[in-house]
């Protein structure tokens, strides 16, 4: 009989160190965290706090130094390097901030990738991945290669590709750090909608405060650990080429121009603006909120 | 994981349409350069083979005919076809010397015959049987001299008249000339020695037992079978070569180990970040490994088929082009070639699995 463990992702206790000595740095230190079914949780907190190095070693990409994990109640630490990889495969699934698709491989071909991995590529695998594409707008899009698709196609091939296997836990750093505003609440809906409507577990690691609203829970990451989240943390400044609010604090893209500091809601609308300054500066007083 | 190796490499097919090219060349010149030693160690040997005597009895210590000297007495020559079990005894003068016109000249075995048995075998355009003054010399070397029948050039430094020319028997080292016997004898005032004498047997006895009755009943003499002859003269003439051929295939494999590693290693470093995708999903260090070697097999296989396929129409053309030069390619090299592309393929994957190895699926988080 398997009796369902109520929490997705239960860790304790995990910490990790980089370098030795002096230079040693304590990326997670002591975090514990437990995320149920169909719960959408973002970690936040200000760069360099941890936040990637605690979805690694959730993801099984990374070994915490001490502390445990535990998905869908299979503790972590007990497997081999092999097993693992198949654990992966079959009860993770991943969303990048750059999409990383495989560039050779249409959007299909990308989708059906970790099935092989899994549980084999097979005409069931491939009818999945056919209703995955039609439920995420891309049934067009089949054979595209990402290079023909656009930022928010190619980050809905991504949520395909983790879905494919099924897996109860889906993790996703900075999933909308490369779209722009409308793209990027396009996808944090289909995350949502995910761990809502088919009880996965949903992990977000973000700077983008404009997600908050579709989570279930925040957690606050800073220094390597789970504080109480600041009062007070934001600081709004909008985007001057799509015109979304930005926290200046935590906003990674960031350009100065004329010893002025923009912020922006992607790397797209930093990269647009850096292209003709003039176009967006033109009445610089609109964007300070 | 195999679609997405094809897929990668055929995504950068121009670099590996060039690997694919310098791995059929150097494999190509390898074979070549075998090629021109095997045609030409061929060549050495042609005349002996055509000849096919049961048995080769010469000068005592002479086993073969290429770059040997082997003087027999008449008289003894003259004994043998008195043995029991000798069906035929044909003697044979054979002096190493040169052939010459105008300024040009051939290193050549002169070869003095008086019997239609020793005449050259393969086919000849004008007369087969030289006589006093005359010479039947081979066509690549009357293409060289220029010269047709009925002119005249230089042999043992004897002007004598050209009454036939003969296919084959002709190679960058050396040339056959046919003169009449007695005329070389004279010249060469070797009245009393013959080089070799061809025995062929009568029905019913066998090889080993006559060679042993010619050596109780002639002194100073060897006695080889036929098989035996020209198996010495081929390792003789292919030694010469022999060096070169194992320093061309070595060179040549590790040209194409070179260019097939080092593109191998490159798409590592380009796709090193979908191979952390693929890690991070769940592939195993040894399906990415798989990959990686159907890459370096694929490019290495086309590779050596190219090779093929250029090798095969190249044998002719350059017969065509290059009359003077003997070219064969033997089957056992296209098969040595092959495992070869295999040991490449293997070996050139060392490095970049290396890289493999190293790769961290955490990378997929920088």
């Amino acid at each position: 009989m398997t009796v369902e463990s109520p929490q997705l992702i239960a860790a304790n206790g995990l910490v990790k160190s980089f370098g030795r000595g002096q230079t040693q740095v304590r990326a997670v230190n002591q975090v514990s965290l437990r995320i149920g079914r169909g719960e959408l949780v973002l970690i936040m907190g200000p760069s360099g706090s941890g936040k990637t190095t605690l979805l690694s070693m959730l993801g099984a990409l990374l070994k915490p130094d001490q502390g445990t994990i535990a998905i869908d109640g299979q503790p972590l630490e007990q497997m081999s390097s092999r097993r693992i990889a198949r654990f992966r495969a079959r009860r993770m699934g991943f969303v990048f901030q750059a999409f990383n698709l495989m560039s050779a491989l249409s959007a299909r071909d990308n989708i059906l990738f970790p099935a092989r991995f899994g549980e084999g590529v097979s005409d069931t695998t491939r009818e999945r991945a056919d209703r995955l594409m039609d439920r995420l707008g891309l049934g067009h899009r089949r054979d595209a290669l990402p290079a023909m698709l656009s930022g928010g196609e190619q980050q809905r091939v991504a949520i395909a590709r983790a879905l494919i296997n099924d897996p109860p836990v889906i993790l996703a750093d900075e999933p909308t750090g490369n779209l722009d505003s409308a793209r990027g609440q396009e996808v944090m809906m289909i995350l949502h909608d995910i761990a809502r409507d088919e009880g996965k577990s949903v992990l977000i690691v973000t700077h983008d405060p404009r997600v908050e609203e579709v989570a279930d829970r925040v957690l606050w990451l800073e220094d390597g650990a789970i504080r109480d989240r600041p009062p007070q943390e934001y600081e709004w400044a909008r985007d001057p080429v799509c015109g979304m609010r930005v926290d200046r604090q935590t906003a990674t893209n960031r350009f100065l121009h004329q010893d002025r500091e923009y912020v922006f809601c992607s790397s797209r609308c930093r990269e647009r603006f850096i292209a003709d300054p003039k176009h967006y500066v033109a009445a610089p007083d609109q964007y300070t909120l | 994981m195999v679609d997405w190796a094809l897929k990668t490499l055929w995504r950068d097919r121009r670099f590996a349409l060039a690997v694919i090219l310098g791995v059929a060349f150097s494999l190509l010149l390898a074979t070549l350069v075998e090629g021109m030693f095997v045609g030409e160690s061929r060549q050495v040997i042609a005349y002996p083979r055509d000849l096919s005597p049961d048995l080769w009895v010469a000068q005592e210590g002479v086993t073969n005919m290429h770059m040997s000297t082997s003087f027999i007495n008449v008289a003894d020559a003259y004994a043998i076809p008195d043995i029991s079990g000798v069906g035929m005894a044909t003697p044979l003068l054979y002096i190493n010397g040169f052939v010459a016109h105008g300024d040009q000249q051939t290193f050549a075995y002169i070869v003095g015959t008086n019997s239609e048995r020793t005449e050259p075998v393969q086919p000849v355009q004008g007369q087969a049987s030289p006589g006093p003054g005359e010479v039947i010399i081979p066509r690549a070397l009357a293409r060289k001299f220029q010269v047709d029948i009925d002119d005249i050039i230089q042999v043992a430094n004897e002007p004598v008249r050209i009454t036939g020319i003969v296919e084959g028997y002709f190679s960058m080292a050396n040339s056959i000339a046919f003169v009449d016997l007695d005329w070389l004898r004279d010249r060469l005032d070797l009245s009393s020695a013959v080089s070799f004498v061809l025995v062929d047997l009568a029905p019913g006895f066998t090889p080993a037992n006559v060679s042993e009755d010619i050596r109780r009943r002639i002194d100073g003499v060897s006695v080889t079978e036929q098989a035996r002859f020209l198996a010495n003269d081929q390792t003789l003439a292919l030694q010469m070569g022999g060096e070169l051929i194992a320093i061309m295939s070595v060179v040549s494999a590790l040209v194409a180990m070179l260019v097939v590693s080092w593109f191998v290693t490159l798409l590592v470093a380009r796709y090193r970040a979908e191979l952390a995708i693929a890690k991070a999903v769940g592939a195993g260090n040894a399906q990415l490994l798989f990959a990686i070697l159907i890459q370096a097999l694929l490019l290495s296989a086309l590779g050596f088929a190219l090779s093929v396929a250029c090798a095969i129409p190249l044998e002719p053309l350059l017969a065509r082009w290059r009359p003077d030069v003997a070219i064969h390619l033997p089957m056992v090299s296209f098969q040595r070639n092959a495992v070869l592309t295999l040991i490449i393929a293997v070996i050139a994957t060392v490095i970049p699995v290396r890289r493999v190895l190293r790769v961290d699926p955490a990378e997929v988080f920088k």
